[in-house]
């Protein structure tokens, strides 16, 4: 429908407005507002705020709150409150009208409908560590603000959150799935490829384990298989395997897409749900090691009432030191688990001199195994082994180091 | 008991793989590998047991 005359035109654009009124006050950026419970000429200002809207709530301190600590003495306590995920979708049918009352090319249309208009998008990425953490601190505020916890309390809980932070920030970013093409630099300058994931698969349901090499060495070769819970039954002879492969003794899992059954597919590739087993142990122990902080910090505390001289019983003592002391070994498990031999392939003429050294004429030498070994300790290349030190990249200069120790020129 | 010792070694060129295999075999590891879809370049894993390493 057309309106001939521009008056007429106007009117409709008026009374529309009027319409959306409603949406228009949705999208109001600022009020302000009062909590109830106190006089007007006492009660202080909480401000609503766009995103679309975000309280920021005000409310007078308790004088009680701050009966021991007058230096922090406050009149007002503010709590933020966390902005919404994403932005609310007001498309106002005022806009959307507009198409029946303007025709095509008319200029205000346009602009109006630009106006009235909002997309929905999303603020900004959340991950679950962050949910909590901004909705926890909130409420944190809250029971603050409410007289239901005290200042020693809030700064307990607001301690305790650092930790709760590192930890599930640390299990989210070692999940591959949350880490998708990302790099996740380890110990030593190690590059830890977190999408690249290891999983062995038994298609067909056939055992995993299997005989992986015909030609493999002795012992029946036990095949390693990140799968904790291989399906079992099935063709293969091999004995199913686990992370700990004990009769390693050079057996090898050819592994390969079209590889016919019984077999072991392995699926290396970005961005899968699969853990490669390193990674869930390390989440394993920092969840583990999340779940102990407390107690470990209340027994730090109570050892250190000890050593001021309050009695504490003998068992009491001695439990908490276990603890304190499983505390220290797990963090140094943590520290080991982030840092896996990983590496990407590079070799150069000191590669191959270590190599003709390890295995002259391609037989192994156990007496320079030894010397390798030796010269590795001295060069602290740390927990890798000969073959990745000889392959690695990233083990280039420690690579050289070790040669060097040799006196294998290649290396110098 | 120890928890097993893991190793990966990516982006081998086609041409190598068979030597780091080797190595990684002669080093006591169970060896895993898989041609990497993308870059026609190999992974090696490898793995062994803490008590059988040194």
């Amino acid at each position: 429908m057309r309106y001939r005359y521009p008056f007429a035109a106007a009117l409709a654009t008026a009374g529309a407005l009027a319409l959306s009124g409603c949406g228009a006050n949705f999208s109001t950026a600022y009020r302000t507002y009062s909590l109830e419970g106190t006089a007007s000429s006492e009660r202080p200002q909480s401000i609503v705020i766009d995103a679309k809207q975000r309280a920021i709530l005000a409310a007078p301190a308790n004088a009680d709150a701050f009966a021991n600590d007058s230096a922090h003495k406050r009149d007002v306590f503010v709590c933020a409150e966390p902005s919404p995920d994403a932005l609310s979708a007001i498309t106002s049918n005022f806009a959307a009208s507009l198409g029946g009352v303007f025709g095509p090319g008319e200029e205000v249309q346009g602009a109006l409908a630009s106006a009235f208009s909002e997309v929905a998008g999303e603020l900004g990425k959340r991950n679950a560590t962050i949910q909590l953490l901004r909705d926890g601190l909130y409420r944190q505020c809250e029971a603050y603000m409410n007289g239901l916890i005290d200042k020693w309390y809030y700064e307990e809980i607001a301690h305790k959150y650092v930790n709760a932070m590192v930890t599930l920030l640390a299990v989210e970013q070692l999940t591959p799935s949350a880490t998708k093409a990302q790099k996740v630099s380890a110990a030593q300058g190690a590059t830890v490829r977190a999408g690249t994931n290891i999983d062995v698969n038994t298609p067909g349901g056939t055992t995993p384990g299997a005989n992986p090499s015909p030609s493999g060495g002795a012992g029946g070769g036990t095949a390693a298989n990140p799968n904790p819970n291989p399906p079992a039954g099935g063709a293969g002879g091999g004995t199913a395997a686990n992370p700990n492969p004990q009769t390693g003794g050079g057996a090898q899992a050819e592994a390969e897409a079209t590889s016919p059954a019984p077999s072991v597919s392995v699926n290396v590739s970005e961005g899968t749900e699969s853990i490669p087993s390193h990674v869930s142990n390390a989440v394993k122990t920092m969840v583990t090691w999340f779940l102990t902080k407390d107690t470990v910090d209340f027994c730090l505390r109570e050892l250190s009432a000890e050593r001021e001289g309050t009695l504490r019983s003998s068992a009491f003592v001695e439990a908490c030191q276990k603890i304190v002391l499983q505390q220290v070994t797990l963090q140094a498990q943590i520290a080991s688990a982030s840092s896996p031999g990983t590496g990407t392939f590079g070799i150069d003429e000191c590669s191959g001199a270590l190599r003709s050294f390890w295995k002259p004429g391609g037989i192994v030498s156990p007496e320079n195994r030894a010397k390798i070994q030796n010269a590795m300790t001295e060069a602290q290349t740390g927990d890798v082994s000969l073959a990745l030190l000889i392959n690695a990249e990233e083990l280039t200069e420690k690579r050289h180091q070790v040669g060097a120790i040799l006196k294998l020129p290649a290396c110098s | 008991m120890a928890d097993p010792i893991l190793e990966l070694l990516v982006d081998v060129p086609a041409d190598q793989v068979a030597n780091v295999e080797q190595d990684f075999k002669d080093d006591d590891f169970t060896v895993i590998k898989k041609k990497q879809q993308a870059s026609g370049k190999w992974s090696v894993a490898a793995a062994k047991s803490a008590e059988n390493s040194g």
